[in-house]
């Protein structure tokens, strides 16, 4: 029997602008010890079918319909005392610790006791307290570390927290929602590993929440796809990812790139995802969906099997094969490279750290953001700074175009020192580079329209003649951006538009002047992957009408790697590697690049057994290691014996065989 | 809690002195350049000869250059010497001391209703959000909050001390009256001290509710919120345990800005009730240009201010783990 079975639920959500039925008949069993993966977009009803279960639903939700059986009793319907009863000893959750799932002025260890104090109350404070010890060692944290606050502890430890306090009433179910997502690629390749050895070891099931596909494929034994509320697909992961039955599903994994196969240009899913508000005739997805016929308009698709344990809710399952047109190899509009454009020389960037420490030697720490960073943009080439958060790759960006004074270096813009240049010139420089970034909602100003966004920069530096010249500017840069019409969204303001939209808005903004240079930081991580695949296109569009040239900055290799030229692989301040995107990413050669490559998530069960997951996280830019950067963390090292080389000389970014450069004293070593 | 460290006290303390400093010398300056001269307000008075005028002014220090007059006013300051009232012929210092001990009691009394009070009746209306309960604290804090504080002392004087006489209308304690024992004595201030009171709470109440109430309904749209409902907690100790601890800091702020806003207050609810306090002796002392008690009150308000700031301060470390490691 299942552990779990979810059958036809329904949920509507009331708000002013209507009811928004966010569950629609959604169906899904999970199994004692089974990892069911949720997928799907924002606001497809994954994460409201996955919290009904325990009843934590907002108060503006209603279920109208269906049924949730727990170990074969109906949850339903049941007071809000007995609901709490079950929470978290028989289901518990794993929220988003990257974010403010812990409650900041609390200390960790009282807040993983506090649930086994309460469902269990003849344990004392001391036996709970030892619990409390066993369970942060299980994740990996020393037990001492319970007196500390959240924080204190980096994203990746606060996710092991909120896993050792779902761990801590041994429930038979643990609801995972994004538990990586915000998180570095290699702490998310340490956390996945981290929830896969605790599943083994206890045979809890779980519920693994995530909009990444890869993720999914990753860990869990079955998928079930979600959309506008309904389940369009549900199987063993590998039917999913190898023959997936629903076109959804084929566009969706299409959206990511998959680093273990010849590089391809991801593809979007034109349109947006249908308004709850009103009733849907026939299948969700008729309007998005390339091999549509007039019966799927009319009449809803039910969830029927298609293969051994493998159902789908299309009319056209299993034979339906969304086109694969839009799939082109390589990204669309490369160019040739011309020679560079700006260069950087030995670049370093130092902060002073706040407060009164002193290094032992009494000199005040630095952080070393930038420590000796060299590297060219070329003319019309896309170059992608990759690295994890805290690096320095954005400060690198940052300071490449004069918005952060380097400590020292120099900045070369076509051939002219611009490393120390002020008023007049660096008014000229910041027309020719232009910045992009990360997050659509916050870098758009909520009190200006549209327009007004895309002329501030005009106004700023003195373009167009009146205001007709540059009423016709901002909406040659709407059009430019795929706004359609002008007019229409130029009157509108930030919050009417999607975040695809929005994001345009903030392209329209970065090409009205005509840069020459594109600083984009991060410019689809926020995005849901349907619409990254256009703000790329449109992006490499661009590129081939205007001639611009982009510094892209990003965590996600695999996005580099499908967009950029080249990449430069960042960690700690310094580039150890340098290459052509193809050869990084399918044959690094840096000891860091290859655990990163290696931990890359891809949509394709199975593929994660060659893993190179490094422990710990990079140290602090204000503690360089002495010697190479890398070598307390380098597998390398370990797998030659320690060579003496490696913690004692800072090895230097040099052409390795292929010409591509790398910062190791051993770049063709341990070819395992 | 962990124990701040001595570093950071010193720097606070360090920093009080160098705003007292600042107060002091602003105080002084402020007093010499008002117009309106103390002596010739004697001397009107007393129809005085120009030599008594300018023995007068020998007395007060006041023919002295400013430099010397201040260096003065500082060791007087340092050794409490806060020079003699104009208007009662005492020292200032010993006035200061009886009357600041009867405000004491008074602004205590009415701090813990408002702070107790309004922090409960905030939580109350945060956690029955929309409601028709919630909308209801909402508007009644509004009223309070905009009612004008004498208005509402004569409103109580007017139904609880004359239409219904259960409660004295004026002064601290009964005048003349001979207690048995000192708990009759106690209570006979008590009595004394509910109107005044009363009024003092009414009119600040609003505001306390209002800053509980809109702070926590922040809070409780956090994602730990959801974790603590999520673990089983019952939402009474889901909003008490994990939502007033976070909602607290904008009501230690609102505390300490209350102690400083409450001067107002106190002048006008003390002189409605004739209540014998610094508010009174204020309003006392500007209308007769008592100009050593103005000075001094100016500078006790400005070190309670300065005082409640700090405190404020510090237990913003105690409340919240991150600001002690910023």
């Amino acid at each position: 029997m299942a552990l779990l079975e979810v059958r036809d639920l329904t949920i509507r959500y009331r708000t002013t602008a209507g009811d928004i039925r966010a569950v629609d008949a959604a169906s899904l069993h999970v199994d004692a010890g089974e990892a069911v993966g949720l997928a799907g977009e924002s606001g497809c009803g994954k994460t409201t079918t996955a919290l009904a279960i325990p009843g934590l639903l907002p108060q503006n939700a209603s279920i109208v319909g269906g049924s949730i059986l727990l170990d074969g009793r109906e949850l339903i319907g049941r007071s809000e005392a007995e609901m709490e009863r079950i929470r978290w000893r028989e289901a518990s959750v794993v929220f988003q610790g990257a974010m403010n799932a812990l409650n900041p002025v609390q200390r960790v260890g009282q807040q993983i006791a506090e649930p086994i104090r309460l469902h269990e109350p003849e344990t004392s404070a001391r036996q709970a307290q030892v619990r409390v010890d066993e369970l942060l060692e299980r994740v990996g944290i020393p037990a001492s570390r319970g007196r500390e606050y959240p924080h204190e502890f980096s994203g990746g430890m606060r996710q092991r927290v909120m896993i050792a306090m779902a761990l801590a009433c041994r429930p038979r179910l643990i609801i995972a929602d994004e538990p990586v997502t915000a998180l570095d690629v290699m702490v998310q390749a340490q956390i996945l590993r981290l929830l896969k050895e605790l599943r083994e070891q206890l045979g809890l099931a779980m519920i693994l929440i995530s909009h990444d596909l890869s993720v999914i494929a990753e860990t869990c034994d079955r998928a079930v796809v979600m959309y506008a509320g309904r389940t369009a697909e549900s199987g063993d992961v590998r039917a999913i990812f190898r023959t997936p039955a629903h076109p959804y599903t084929q566009a969706l994994i299409r959206a990511f790139p998959n680093v273990r196969r010849e590089r391809a240009f991801v593809a979007g899913i034109p349109g947006y995802p249908p308004d709850l508000t009103a009733p849907i005739e026939g299948c969700a997805f008729a309007d998005r969906c390339s091999v549509a016929l007039g019966r799927c308009r009319t009449e809803i698709p039910a969830l029927r099997p298609v293969g051994a344990g493998h159902d789908a809710a299309c009319h056209l399952a299993p034979e339906a094969r969304s086109c694969d047109a839009a799939r082109t190899p390589g990204a669309p509009g490369r160019l040739a490279p011309e020679g560079p454009l700006v260069r950087v020389e030995d670049l370093r960037v130092e902060f002073p750290v706040r407060g009164r420490a002193r290094l032992p030697d009494g000199s005040k720490p630095v952080v070393h953001a930038v420590d000796g960073v060299s590297f060219d943009v070329r003319r019309g080439e896309v170059l992608a700074l990759v690295g994890e958060s805290g690096c320095g790759k954005t400060t690198i960006a940052k300071t490449m175009v004069r918005l952060i004074d380097p400590t020292s270096g120099r900045i070369e813009y076509r051939g002219s020192d611009i490393t120390r240049a002020r008023g007049g010139e660096l008014r000229r420089l910041r027309e020719r580079f232009q910045l992009v970034f990360q997050d659509p909602y916050e870098s758009l100003d909520p009190r200006q329209t549209v327009h007004e966004i895309v002329e501030e920069p005009l106004l700023i530096h003195g373009r167009g003649r009146d205001a007709a010249e540059r009423t016709r500017l901002v909406f040659a840069a709407l059009e430019g951006a795929g706004l359609h019409p002008a007019a229409e969204i130029a009157a509108r303001y930030p919050h009417h538009l999607s975040g695809g939209q929005r994001q345009r808005v903030a392209i329209a903004a970065a090409m009205v002047l005509e840069p020459e240079l594109i600083v984009a930081d991060e410019p689809v991580s926020m995005l849901d992957v349907s619409f990254r695949a256009e703000i790329l296109s449109l992006m490499l569009e661009l590129r081939a009408q205007r001639s611009f040239t982009y510094l892209f900055i990003t965590h996600d290799l695999s996005l580099a790697w499908i967009i950029a030229d080249r990449i430069a692989v960042v960690y700690l301040g310094r580039i150890v590697e340098l290459g052509a995107a193809d050869d990084v990413i399918q044959r690094p050669r840096h000891p860091y690049t290859r655990a990163l490559v290696s931990v890359i998530p891809v949509p394709e069960p199975g593929a994660e057994s060659d893993q190179i997951v490094l422990t710990g996280e990079a140290p602090s830019p204000s503690a360089v290691p002495a010697g190479c950067r890398f070598h307390p963390r380098c597998w390398l090292r370990r797998d030659l014996g320690d060579p003496e080389a490696c913690s004692t000389v800072d090895p230097s970014l040099v052409p390795a065989a292929d010409g591509r450069l790398v910062a190791c004293h051993f770049p063709e070593g341990g070819t395992a | 809690m962990r124990i701040p460290r001595p570093g950071y006290l010193a720097r606070k303390l360090l920093g009080v002195a160098a705003t007292l400093f600042a107060v002091l010398t602003f105080n002084f300056l402020l007093f010499r350049i008002l117009p309106g001269d103390p002596v010739r307000l004697l001397a009107r008075a007393g129809n005085l000869s120009p030599e008594a005028i300018e023995r007068l002014r020998q007395t007060f220090g006041l023919d002295q250059p400013l430099p010397v007059q201040y260096v003065i006013y500082l060791r007087n300051l340092a050794t409490g010497e806060l020079g003699t009232s104009l208007t009662y012929r005492r020292p200032v210092a010993a006035i200061l001391a009886e009357r600041m001990e009867n405000t004491l009691i008074l602004l205590a009394a009415a701090t813990v209703i408002v702070v107790l009070l309004g922090v409960l009746f905030g939580v109350y209306a945060a956690a029955r959000r929309g409601t028709r309960v919630d909308s209801g604290t909402v508007v009644s804090s509004l009223i309070f909050w905009s009612l004008p504080t004498f208005w509402v002392g004569l409103i109580f004087v007017f139904i609880l001390g004359v239409y219904l006489p259960w409660f004295p209308i004026s002064g601290m304690s009964t005048p003349g009256a001979h207690f048995r024992t000192p708990i009759d004595a106690f209570v006979d201030i008590g009595r004394h001290l509910v109107l005044p009171t009363l009024t003092l709470a009414l009119v600040d109440i609003g505001q306390f509710i209002l800053i509980t109430r809109s702070s926590l309904i922040d809070v409780l749209t956090e994602d730990f919120i959801l974790t603590a409902k999520a673990k089983g907690l019952s939402r009474r100790r889901v909003i008490w345990r994990h939502g007033v601890p976070n909602a607290m800091l904008p009501i230690v702020t609102a505390t300490a800005l209350y102690v400083s806003l409450i001067v107002g207050g106190t002048i006008q609810v003390e002189t409605v009730f004739s209540y014998p306090g610094m508010g009174r002796l204020m309003y006392d002392a500007v209308l007769r240009r008592d100009y050593p008690v103005l000075e001094a009150s100016f500078l006790l308000f400005a070190i309670t201010v300065i005082f409640a700031n700090l405190a404020s301060d510090l237990l913003y470390r105690y409340l919240d783990p991150r600001v002690r490691d910023a």
